[in-house]
């Protein structure tokens, strides 16, 4: 899975059900902040550990608090704490600093766990950002006047090209979600959006009948971080 | 808005300003409280101010006064007899602040207030103009709970106010022994363990969770529906559980 960190929390059998409290760095340890919640987890947890102690937590947003275009953190660290009972909070344990490396487009929904990230190419990114404007004639007047009151969300058209059906099919079945998706470009930058599906359109590359080659333009708004 | 009295006077005026023969300092600025605020006559409070003297001569002594607003008559503060006078009084002090004991003022009213300062001749300056303080008992919080040593991480906050405010808002803080123990800590200040913000309405209970083993700080704050806000209280609560084992943590980053 693309642009993704696979963090595993190890306790003991015996902790088997204890909460797990998952913060994630991207500056060696300075700051620490939270990482959205899996599915099913209790209130103020992030996951549960499973009947073996362990709990595996895929982060597709990972590198979410990047900054702006080409500023990949430079290392990524994930600390977890145990809570068997209520209230009772085990010290932190803390992984080993990995190196972000993103060298593929991805697209994700931001939910953990609920859809594997796809590993993309995208061929044409447009974005544009338009205004609400307002035009004044004035009597007499050589130039209007032009009022912007409202600057838009960014918003543009993206064209994948998948070459595989497992990517194709996973690529349909996020637009289908009507989720909140995560972009991640290999040159650094990050972008959530909304797919606009109903403007979806697919075309058939030539590949061969096995792994048929396919792009897909679809129609997207950038909005904040769900 | 500060006004610059002196720049209005005449050239003679100025001129007999600066020289100090026998012109009295202008009016001086109002600083605390500020126009409009609430105080409570129940405890101490002070007033204070700031001379203005073109030719830059000290205060040597100076006239307080108050009047019951809207339509009461002045009263002067001696501070000989720590009493007041309804005839004007020059108080012999170079200190800008006037310092009343509990019950030298009385709450539930509104109070006009102003000052005139001498500065080494016998003429007074004027008053500067007049500026309004209410009178008013400020809500008491009350920490009313956890107590006792807490065996697990998640507990709650619970106070009362005092009877005589209603409350309209709070806020609770919870800080580490570490964090309470920091150089220059102020309550409601900087980092904490939990922080309610605050909040309107009439709550008296605020849940905290997932709290490690130690000694913690509780700092309430309420505000009633005057919109006068309590000082904080400061209670400690400690926290003592045998912590699990931490886990270990792996990660694999998938380019």
């Amino acid at each position: 899975m693309s642009n993704t960190a696979t963090v595993t929390v190890t306790g003991t059998v015996g902790q088997a059900g204890s909460g797990v409290l998952l913060t994630r760095s991207i500056d060696g340890g300075i700051t620490w902040g939270p990482v959205r919640a899996m599915g099913g987890a209790p209130a103020g947890f992030t996951g549960v550990l499973g009947g073996t102690g362990l709990l595996t937590y895929i982060d597709t947003e990972a590198i979410a608090g990047a900054i702006g275009i080409g500023t990949l953190p430079p290392s990524l660290t994930y600390a977890a704490r145990l809570s068997p009972t209520t209230g009772s909070v085990s010290g932190p344990g803390v992984s080993a600093a990995v190196n972000p490396i993103v060298s593929t487009w991805s697209l994700v929904t931001a939910t953990p766990g609920q859809t594997a990230a796809v590993g993309i190419m995208v061929m044409a990114h447009e974005q544009t950002r338009p205004n609400r404007e307002a035009l004044h004639l004035r009597l007499g007047a050589t130039y209007p006047i032009v009022v912007t009151d409202v600057v838009g969300a960014r918003a543009g058209t993206l064209t994948c090209l998948t070459t595989t059906q497992s990517a194709f099919n996973a690529v349909l079945g996020l637009l289908g979600q009507l989720e909140v998706l995560f972009l991640v470009s290999p040159y650094g930058d990050i972008l959530y959006l909304v797919a606009d599906p109903a403007g979806t359109t697919v075309d058939i590359q030539p590949g061969g009948a096995a792994a048929p080659y396919r792009t897909i333009k679809f129609g997207y708004s950038e909005v904040a971080a769900p | 808005m500060t006004v610059n009295a002196f720049a209005s006077l005449s050239a003679a005026a100025r001129l007999q300003a600066t020289s100090g023969s026998g012109f009295g300092p202008l009016a001086p600025i109002l600083d605390a409280p500020p126009p409009d605020g609430v105080l409570d006559f129940t405890a101490s409070q002070t007033f204070t101010w700031t001379p203005q003297a073109p030719n830059a001569a000290a205060q040597t002594a100076y006239a307080f006064r108050r009047y019951a607003s809207p339509s009461g008559g002045y009263q002067w503060w001696n501070a000989g007899s720590s009493a007041w006078s309804a005839t004007e009084v020059y108080n012999t002090s170079s200190t800008a602040s006037a310092t009343f004991s509990a019950g030298s003022w009385s709450n539930g009213q509104d109070w006009g207030w102003s000052v005139s300062t001498q500065n080494g001749t016998t003429l007074g300056g004027p008053y500067a103009t007049n500026q309004i303080v209410t009178g008013a008992a400020l809500p008491v919080v009350t920490f009313t709970g956890p107590t006792g040593t807490q065996t697990t991480g998640n507990w709650t906050i619970t106070w009362t106010d005092s009877a005589s405010t209603i409350q309209s808002a709070w806020r609770a803080v919870v800080y580490s022994s570490a964090q309470h123990g920091a150089s220059g800590w102020t309550a409601g200040v900087g980092p904490s363990m939990a922080d309610s913000g605050v909040v309107g309405g009439v709550a008296s209970s605020y849940a905290v969770a997932n709290l490690s083993p130690d000694t913690y700080w509780v700092c309430l704050q309420v505000t009633d529906l005057t919109g006068v806000t309590s000082a904080w209280t400061a209670d400690s609560v400690v926290t003592s559980y045998t912590a699990p084992a931490a886990p270990t943590v792996s990660v694999v980053w998938s380019p």
